[in-house]
């Protein structure tokens, strides 16, 4: 937990500048750079044995109790609350739809289809759900905002379609097969969902700065 | 934030009282407000940076605090410091915290919970 070289960051400082993730997008906007400051300050008078893990212990109890507050707050006051609960309903609204409405009329005129039409629509419907549950769970307690939740929306899809995809063939079943129309279907539909948050995302963001949280 | 009621405001979560106390001599940083309290109540109150800065964004929300642009001596300090300070409202919001501390531990008192005066 040395100094690296002076005037760089120490790993505990580097260490609790990550774990700062815990608190709202907010939150850590307006009092992240003053948090690892004093950290650091703190950080720097633990000099005496065992002064560090003392430190470290009480700082991790400060983030388990303050964090979860930081949501509760974000999510409930003012224009969060607001935000939420419309975030919530345009959620459950897309989800009721896509399951009760789209799926099953896709299920039922699938035979009809062109094969990469009936991909394309079935990648889309799949990642689809996968991508805006992700984006959902990252945004709404604020750990990410912006194009950076966006990107780390695709990651997780990414890997976890690839992952279904390769389960899937190991699996030797009747879809073991996988062939590349399948995985070009993933690829747009994961394009277009990416896509379509990101011209969202980019267009909130020009329209004026988000709502304090 | 004049015609606000004090009262409207308590009790005060231990933190904000803390940190209000600590304001009362003047404005500060939030590393002079961390060791302000830990050397007034003896290394008892060890406050983390996010319970320092959950309070000093609620407080700063319902007034009781403002950030200062003033910088006490630039030359010895760090200007990239935020400072915050007491407003009016958040004196007697602390004022009237200590009154209802104090009225209980009067109480504590004349039932001999504590020693008498």
């Amino acid at each position: 937990m040395r100094r690296a070289s002076k005037g760089s960051r120490t790993l505990s400082e580097r260490v609790y500048a990550a774990l700062l993730v815990a608190y709202p997008a907010g939150f850590r906007r307006e009092y992240g750079r003053e948090m690892r400051r004093l950290f650091a300050d703190r950080r720097r008078e633990a000099a005496r044995p065992l002064a560090l893990p003392r430190l470290w212990c009480e700082t991790l109890a400060d983030l388990l109790k303050t964090a979860p507050v930081e949501h509760l707050d974000s999510l409930t006051k003012g224009e969060g609350m607001k935000r939420t609960l419309r975030t919530v309903a345009v959620a459950v609204t897309a989800y009721a739809f896509t399951l009760l409405v789209v799926a099953p009329l896709f299920a039922r005129n699938v035979g009809t289809m062109p094969g990469f039409v009936s991909n394309l629509l079935d990648a889309l419907i799949s990642t689809g759900l996968v991508f805006n549950f992700v984006y959902l769970v990252l945004t709404l307690p604020r750990w990410l905002e912006g194009p950076r939740a966006v990107r780390a929306a695709l990651v997780i899809t990414t890997a976890v379609v690839g992952l279904l995809i390769t389960l899937m063939m190991m699996s030797g079943g009747p879809h073991a097969r996988v062939n590349l129309l399948i995985i070009v279907a993933q690829i747009l539909a994961l394009l277009v969902w990416f896509t379509l948050h990101l011209w969202w995302v980019l267009r909130r963001r020009a329209a004026g700065p988000p709502a304090a949280a | 934030m004049a015609g606000r009621d004090p009262e409207e405001l308590l009790p005060l979560s231990p933190a904000a009282f803390h940190v209000l106390l600590a304001l009362a001599e003047g404005e500060r940083h939030g590393y002079a407000i961390i060791k302000d309290v830990e050397s007034r109540t003896d290394g008892r109150v060890r406050m983390g940076p996010g319970t320092l800065y959950g309070a000093v964004k609620r407080m700063l929300d319902e007034g009781l605090i403002e950030e200062s642009d003033e910088r006490p001596d630039a030359a010895l300090d760090d200007e990239r410091r935020r400072y915050y300070r007491l407003t009016g409202f958040g004196r007697r919001v602390a004022a009237a915290e200590a009154e209802r501390l104090s009225g209980l531990v009067a109480s504590a008192r004349a039932r001999n919970l504590l020693p008498g005066v």
